[in-house]
């Protein structure tokens, strides 16, 4: 059988076929990496292809398939973000700090996708170190928007969302700190996912900021994220952020979900300081139809503190971040620079050619509200704001049971118009940062097409509610009016 | 609150606080970087007038999930050479930096 695009566009219906023996891995790797080859180019979504493993290993899942020694997504190809650490493939976070470093280990991620039997095709591009909103930041260069040239794909996990969205992969992992997974995903008309704080194991992905980061994915329906984070999610000894305890049955409640009564909130005004005049929340109102249609009821929720979640988060973020990246020394690996004059020299000079200018940035802001006599006004100020915005969120669950909101106030901007003004990128992610700072999973859902250019919706829920979150998204995605296209120049 | 902070960091500010984070910041980039950081501060200051009451930091954000601790098993066995293979430079199984003491006296 020829692999076709509205195949490799679902996961589910891969794997189905997989198990039907109507189509090989061998084939289906073999397509995605003729497409990467003829694609990769335009997007920049991949910085490092394997294509020789991910076809021996394609073939060993044939062979598991065979016999009958096989899990659900064994054989399915996927782009694994370059945060995620592979054993024996370059692992670079997108900086040239690491852009030699071949991890002696595999993150436990990395290790679960292997166990399932799924299929590296190989690492996407991201911001430096996760660190920005358009993919611009890391040393390999833009990532682009497949839907419209000379456009950002998002960040930090824009490489994901601009392969899967290009059909240069049909899933992706993602990580999220502050929207990370979301705003590609709505930015490339995908659906993603950041599940609640402590469900993904962060051994062997790169910190960023350790009290907010959290792996996900990215796919083109909540069906297919459903699946893939049954496969990543878990308890693990080797992450003391990790929640102990049974992950929910992430697929179960898929088509089965009663939407009748179910409590939809929304968040008034979006809280003050989060308004525009109604241009960003307009676009819900197709969204909130259906909702109401299905019978759900719609509750307005006030949520004052989130206000204040932008300078929230960047406090915390910045302070972790230059805690975390303080072990790039130098020394144990990594960037060294040449010839230092003396071990000061080589700590200085090897940071300093290392990093970009964004994650230098941003150690220098953590430095300051973490030193001595601004830890209180800063750190420990944004700390508390965090415990505000946290029980304002828990109050409004007692009332709703899902919030939804935009994902992005935009759709994708153009390369480059931000990227000289940090303080405007940041502010693009006032929609996506409260739920990071609550822990609380949240996901972002395609809404249609804005100028060309696809616009994506957010679904907040309560801690380990992903089940109602994806089924409530799939419910959407069931629906008529839903467009699933292949971008332009890329069918 | 406000107005015990700096309004705005100076070239000084800045050269300090790179220099706690070993980072060098050359003369052409330093005016960039002041700019770009007082922008982001701009934007962080406004929490420095909201009232977080008398709230507890949080730190985990899943209720009763501090820090706990591990059973106190080896679970890791040596593995130096492999490990070291990461490295940019080793001599005799040890990380290899440039005599410090010797540069103690070179640092201005």
């Amino acid at each position: 059988m020829a692999v076709q695009l509205p195949l490799v566009s679902s996961v589910t219906a891969m794997a189905d076929a997989l198990k039907k023996g109507e189509v090989s891995s061998v084939e289906l790797t073999r397509f995605f990496l003729e497409r990467i080859d003829k694609y990769n180019a335009r997007i920049n979504g991949y910085i490092t292809v394997d294509g020789k493993s991910a076809l021996a290993n394609a073939a060993a899942a044939d062979k598991e398939i065979k016999s009958n020694d096989f899990k659900y997504l064994t054989g399915i190809p996927y782009a694994h973000k370059d945060i995620f650490c592979t054993q024996g493939v370059r692992t670079s976070c997108a900086s040239k700090m690491l852009g030699n470093f071949v991890p002696p280990y595999d993150a436990t991620v990395s290790e679960k996708l292997k166990q399932e039997g799924m299929v590296m095709l190989g690492k996407t591009n991201m911001d430096e170190f996760a660190m920005g909103s358009s993919t611009e930041t890391g040393d390999f260069g833009a990532a682009v928007n497949p839907w419209k040239d000379g456009y950002v794909a998002g960040g930090s996990s824009g490489g994901s969302a601009a392969v899967v969205a290009a059909r240069l992969a049909p899933c992706a992992t993602a990580t999220d700190t502050g929207g990370s997974i979301r705003q590609p995903a709505a930015f490339c008309g995908l659906t993603g996912i950041k599940p609640t704080y402590g469900s993904v194991s962060r051994y062997g992905m790169i910190a960023f900021a350790s009290s907010l980061d959290q792996g996900g994915v990215i796919a083109h329906s909540a069906e297919d994220c459903a699946h893939l984070l049954r496969v990543i999610a878990g308890y693990d000894d080797k992450d003391p952020t990790s929640v102990k305890r049974e992950m929910p049955d992430y697929t179960g409640a898929l088509g089965t979900l009663d939407l009748k009564g179910l409590r939809v909130g929304l968040i008034t005004g979006l809280g003050t300081g989060l308004e525009d005049g109604g241009a960003e929340t307009g676009r819900l109102d197709k969204i909130l139809a259906f909702y109401t249609d299905a019978g759900c009821e719609i509750k307005e929720i006030d949520l004052p503190a989130l206000a204040l979640g932008i300078p929230t988060y960047y406090v915390i973020a910045t302070a972790e971040c230059s805690s975390n990246l303080s072990r790039y020394d130098g020394v144990r690996y990594g960037y060294r620079c040449e010839d230092p004059q003396d071990l000061d020299d080589l700590y200085c000079r090897s940071r300093s050619e290392g990093f970009g200018a964004e994650v230098k940035r941003r150690i220098i802001v953590g430095t300051h509200v973490l030193s001595t006599g601004y830890y209180d006004a800063y750190y420990r100020k944004a700390q508390q704001l965090r415990h505000k915005i946290a029980l304002e969120f828990a109050a409004a669950f007692e009332n709703v049971d899902a919030i939804l909101l935009p994902s992005t106030p935009t759709p994708a901007f153009k390369i480059g118009e931000k990227a000289d003004k940090p303080a405007d990128m940041y502010l693009s992610d006032k929609y996506t940062v409260p739920a990071s700072l609550a822990g609380l999973p949240a996901m972002s859902v395609p809404a249609g097409f804005e100028d060309g250019l696809p616009i994506g919706f957010q679904l907040i829920g309560n801690h380990f509610d992903e089940a109602r979150l994806l089924a409530l998204a799939h419910a959407w995605e069931q629906h008529g009016d839903r467009e699933q296209r292949v971008p332009g120049g890329f069918e | 609150m406000k107005d015990a902070m700096n309004d705005t960091m100076n070239d000084r500010d800045i050269r300090r606080l790179a220099r706690l984070a070993s980072i060098n910041i050359r003369d052409d980039e330093i005016e960039g970087v002041r700019s770009a950081i007082n922008e982001i501060m701009a934007l962080i200051d406004d929490l420095l007038d909201a009232d977080a009451g008398s709230l507890e930091p949080l730190i985990h954000p899943i209720a009763n999930q501090g820090q706990y601790l591990r059973p106190d098993n080896i679970s890791e066995e040596n593995e130096r050479e492999r490990l070291q293979k990461a490295a940019p430079a080793v001599k005799k199984g040890l990380y290899q930096v440039p005599a410090v003491l010797d540069g103690e006296t070179r640092r201005k």
